[in-house]
């Protein structure tokens, strides 16, 4: 297996403690202790994820003036508009981006969608007592969250992607036995509190709400209810209510399983599953069948069972694609459990039983994503007082054949009424006038 | 620096009658901000001559305003998923809709919306397309994706120098100083050197033979190619370098050596010390 690694010098580690204080080189530990390279002291830093964003936003770029910043953010959200996005939910994994979105709202009273996003700003360097006082700074707690923001940009909890439970490496646990032992130490499962869980459980228990949260695989799903209850146990503010009206929230799903008293345990305590079915069904497959062989494929995203089994399932597809055909693939995923290529492709069809209806679908990446994001009150549905964010199609999703549903293409998009990313397409249909002569005509036109 | 502008208690008060975690943007910020520019008075004006309509209407339940809309879309099909449990049932499909002020202000058959229709309100043919809520996203990046339309952003100051790996670690560790040597680091100046896997190498893996890394209790010792190399390569600079497809902010291509340097205003300026291999 290969250990992505960076290696830096005496005086790079003096500016580093410097800037990040004692934590730094705990972070390190932690990285190395999370990989199994206890000894690895080596001014090393494994992996290349989060913990470099921390160390480049919080060292390297913090010199990008504010106005590129938001420039950049802007764009970003242009783009994603585009695929009929009209609100998304994110991690904000350092300060530096939470004041970029901020200062964009600012500079321009909207942004081009809408961002619910939670703080996860305990995942890297940064020292849990300036965590603390950055959940002050920054944080807003359960009880403040319905008042406290613009539909535009709001923050609806914590989060941490953490060193646990990750796609390809789901914590199954005790639930499936692997081929062999090794297979079975490349989940990562590590007990609980032996990394950021225990600022989330904190965060928890002073009514922070969780969501975002990396829950992969069913064991994981476990322990992560585990440390609800636990958190409950601690603190004399948080009750069961509270956390069923939080709404708690994981990320991912794609090996989550469909375990019994897991299924339980989530109803119990109303947490909020997102399945990435596309990323599921592209990332995973190959995975649990070598490291658990057939019996692994039970536990690729079943949205269908959970669903079933009335499990707050959340959509989720990371965009990967910001394309107006985009949300078509990932329906198709839904419904027909198969991806498309990058060459454009089909590829294999993966536990087809697992399928869901369109509208089930449908409502995944709308109305659920926005309870997700404790806005449902104002996003994704069309309704009388709501937010008139909508999306325009090319072909008729509901008459559509079941194979044919991903030969579409979002031809406008509707962000406050506003349209946007009209297509040539689009333009043909969408003559506008003004007034009732206009609408009568279009009325007689329609009828006849 | 916490909350956007508009967010004050004056504008809280607005929203109070829904429990809405979003609400408190606020009505004076709405108008002005949103960009719903046609915005028009709430009253039919006197000049208004369609004899369908004189009086606008008042919002049906659960209307957020009253008054014509700014806009409708019509001769649709409008799936609204106002069916909320996670069944089948797609909920109410419209011919027509009316927004006002941001937010739906109506749904219905082409005869219910019409009334909705005042003298300046912008009508919309669907052409009857179908019409779905917007999509929401439950997790996306936006930091990568930032760095995708703008990678320029993502530069930081230093030398900047990137080289396939060798055979054997003592070759890579050559080829590491053959760059070195082709530098003068400025006082405090950061080197940030990317070592990448060799193509031209059968076993692909030659990157992975130089950080043989060490298992749970096994001896440090059995790195390769370790922070003491690096300490000897840059003795008074700080100096980042990746092994084995680790990360540093470096910019330069294989073969390359650069040194970027920050403007007065920020902008990076780039100079090449040595051209990328071809």
């Amino acid at each position: 297996m290969s250990h992505r690694s960076t290696i830096y010098n005496d005086t790079a580690e003096e500016i580093f403690l410097e800037t990040f204080g004692q934590t730094f080189n705990e972070t390190i530990n932690a990285n190395h202790a999370a990989r199994g390279f206890e000894n690895a002291s080596g001014k090393q830093v494994f992996g290349s994820g989060g913990f470099w964003r921390a160390l480049e936003t919080g060292y390297f770029f913090t010199g990008i003036p504010m106005d590129a910043l938001a420039d950049g953010f802007q764009e970003v959200l242009e783009n994603w508009r585009e695929s009929g996005m009209t609100s998304f939910g994110s991690r904000l994994g350092t300060p530096f981006w939470v004041s970029g979105f901020h200062y964009l709202l600012r500079r321009e009273g909207r942004l081009p969608i809408r961002f619910g996003y939670s703080l996860e700003i305990h995942r890297g360097i940064i020292p849990p007592e300036v965590v603390t006082r950055l959940y002050g700074l920054f944080g807003t707690q359960w009880d403040d969250m319905n008042s406290s923001s613009s539909d535009y940009l709001w923050q609806h909890g914590v989060s941490s992607e953490g060193a646990w439970d990750s796609v390809q490496r789901a914590c199954l646990g005790p639930d499936l036995d692997a081929v062999s032992e090794e297979a079975k130490s490349a989940e990562a499962c590590p007990p609980l509190y032996e990394n950021q869980q225990i600022v989330l459980r904190e965060a928890l228990e002073n009514l922070y709400r969780l969501v975002g949260v990396h829950m992969v695989g069913s064991h994981g799903g476990r322990l992560w209810v585990q440390m609800v209850q636990d958190a409950i146990e601690n603190s004399n503010q948080l009750t069961k209510e509270k956390v069923r009206e939080m709404r708690l929230g994981g990320a991912h799903g794609t090996a989550v399983g469909k375990v019994p008293d897991v299924m339980n345990l989530w109803k119990e305590y109303n947490i909020h599953v997102p399945v990435n079915v596309p990323r599921a069904l592209d990332d995973e497959p190959q995975t649990l069948l070598d490291r658990y062989g057939e019996e692994g494929l039970q536990f690729l995203a079943p949205a269908k069972t959970l669903l079933d089994n009335d499990v707050k399932v959340v959509g989720e597809s990371e965009n990967t694609d910001p394309s107006p055909e985009w949300y078509f693939e990932v329906l198709n995923a839904y419904v027909n459990r198969f991806t498309v290529s990058e060459e454009g492709e089909d590829t294999d069809v993966w536990v087809p039983e697992e399928g869901i209806d369109r509208v089930r679908a449908l409502k995944l990446i709308t109305y659920r994503s926005a309870e997700f994001l404790h806005a449902e009150t104002e996003v994704g549905s069309i309704e009388p007082g709501k937010l008139a964010d909508f999306v325009v199609m090319q072909n008729d999703l509901l008459e559509a054949a079941q194979e044919n549903i991903r030969d579409n293409t979002v031809i406008a998009v509707g962000v406050d009424g506003d349209i946007k990313h009209q297509s040539s397409e689009a333009e043909n249909f969408m003559s506008v006038g003004t007034g009732q002569e206009a609408f009568q005509s279009l009325r007689e036109s329609a009828s006849g | 620096m916490v909350h956007d502008s508009s967010d004050n208690d004056g504008n809280r008060a607005l929203s109070t009658d829904r429990r809405t975690l979003l609400g408190s943007m606020g009505a004076a910020g709405i108008g002005s901000l949103a960009g719903c520019g046609e915005q028009q008075d709430g009253e039919p004006t006197a000049e208004q001559t369609e004899p369908q309509q004189t009086e606008p209407p008042s919002g049906g339940a659960g209307a957020p305003t009253e008054g014509f809309a700014d806009r409708v879309l019509a001769n649709g099909r409008i799936v609204t998923l106002d069916v909320h449990d996670m069944n089948s049932d797609p909920g109410t499909i419209a011919e027509a809709v009316a927004i006002r002020e941001r937010r739906f202000q109506a749904i219905g058959s082409m005869d219910d919306i019409g009334p909705y229709v005042g003298s300046e309100t912008e009508v919309v043919d669907l052409g009857g397309k179908m019409v779905v809520p917007g999509f929401v996203e439950s997790h996306v990046h936006p930091s990568s994706a930032l760095e995708d339309v703008n990678p320029d952003l993502f530069v930081a100051p230093g030398i900047h120098m990137s080289m396939m790996a060798e055979r054997t670690p003592e070759a890579t560790l050559e080829k590491m100083r053959g760059f070195m040597d082709q530098v003068t680091p400025q006082e405090d100046e950061w080197i940030f050197l990317n070592v990448n896997p060799n193509p031209d190498i059968p076993e692909v893996d030659s990157i992975i033979k130089l950080t043989r890394w060490t298992k749970r209790n096994d001896p440090v010792e059995d790195l390769q190619i370790n922070y003491n190399h690096i300490n000897e390569l840059a003795p008074n600079n700080p100096m980042l370098a990746s092994i084995s497809g680790g990360r540093t902010p470096s910019i330069a291509e294989n073969g390359q050596i650069l040194r970027v340097e920050l403007s007065q205003s920020g902008e990076p300026q780039t100079t090449t010390i040595r051209e990328a291999s071809a």
